[in-house]
């Protein structure tokens, strides 16, 4: 008998939430990014990402860091190695649900 | 709930996460600009120093760069998106348009005021900067 499991097994509880995986999947694509960059590229209000921010910085996912540029105060996000190692299993675990080749 | 979720579901998390990924990475694609407008900027500065007699407009060639050079680098601390590696890929580009501008100062002594030379000398040193610029793009 085989002992294969299903893959939702190796789904990410955490990236399950449509709007956390589309954050740490654009952060994914690069090293940072500013706080109002996530925001319009993953088309949703600052209030929103501020809470799901405060989620994935909690599980260790992702990195905040402030910083200026002249008087601005500029607040960028960062995914750590603990969040592209949760990223990469969850996205391989879709894609076999979803049927597509890895 | 991840337990329900069906393969169209995922399919569309794929799709709304890939788009996503897209468009900040298209924002973080940059480099490629700067590159351009850098490699441009040391073009004329090699046309400058080779055809302009005059030591004012020698003088207003290199301040121009100095500006220009200002300028790129307020631009850059302004962007709000940062492709991994950047610096890493486009340095060996940087390097060779400034090595090529430095040998084509260092041998360009007898060619004072020779449009063909200087001009291909400009080439030159442009060419890597380019190259790098069209590579980043496709990063």
């Amino acid at each position: 008998m085989t002992d294969v499991q299903h893959p939702r097994h190796d789904l990410d509880d955490l990236l399950t939430h449509a709007v956390r995986f589309s954050v740490v999947a654009a952060l994914a694509a690069v090293e940072k990014a500013e706080f109002a960059a996530v925001r319009d590229s993953v088309e949703i209000t600052a209030p929103t990402l501020s809470k799901q921010v405060a989620l994935l910085e909690g599980a260790g996912y992702v990195g905040v860091e402030k910083g200026r540029v002249g008087r601005q105060t500029r607040t960028w996000l960062l995914l750590t190695h603990a969040g592209r190692e949760a990223y990469t299993r969850h996205l391989a675990a879709l894609r076999r649900i979803a049927g597509m080749p890895k | 709930m991840s337990s329900d979720l069906t393969a169209d579901e995922a399919r569309a998390a794929l799709a709304g996460a890939s788009s996503s990924a897209a468009r900040l990475r298209q924002r973080a694609r940059w480099a490629s600009t700067q590159m351009m407008v850098l490699g441009l900027g040391m073009g004329a500065v090699t046309v400058g120093v080779g055809l302009i007699e005059s030591k004012l407009l020698g003088a207003a060639v290199f301040a121009a760069w100095g500006v220009l050079a200002l300028i790129m680098r307020r631009w850059t601390s302004r962007r709000t998106a940062h492709l991994t590696g950047t610096r890493g890929r486009t340095a060996p580009y940087r390097s060779l348009s400034l090595a090529l501008y430095g040998v084509a100062i260092a041998a360009g002594g007898d060619a004072y005021g020779d449009p063909t030379y200087w001009v291909s000398a400009a080439v030159l040193v442009t060419v890597p900067m380019f190259v790098g610029a069209f590579r980043e793009r496709r990063a």
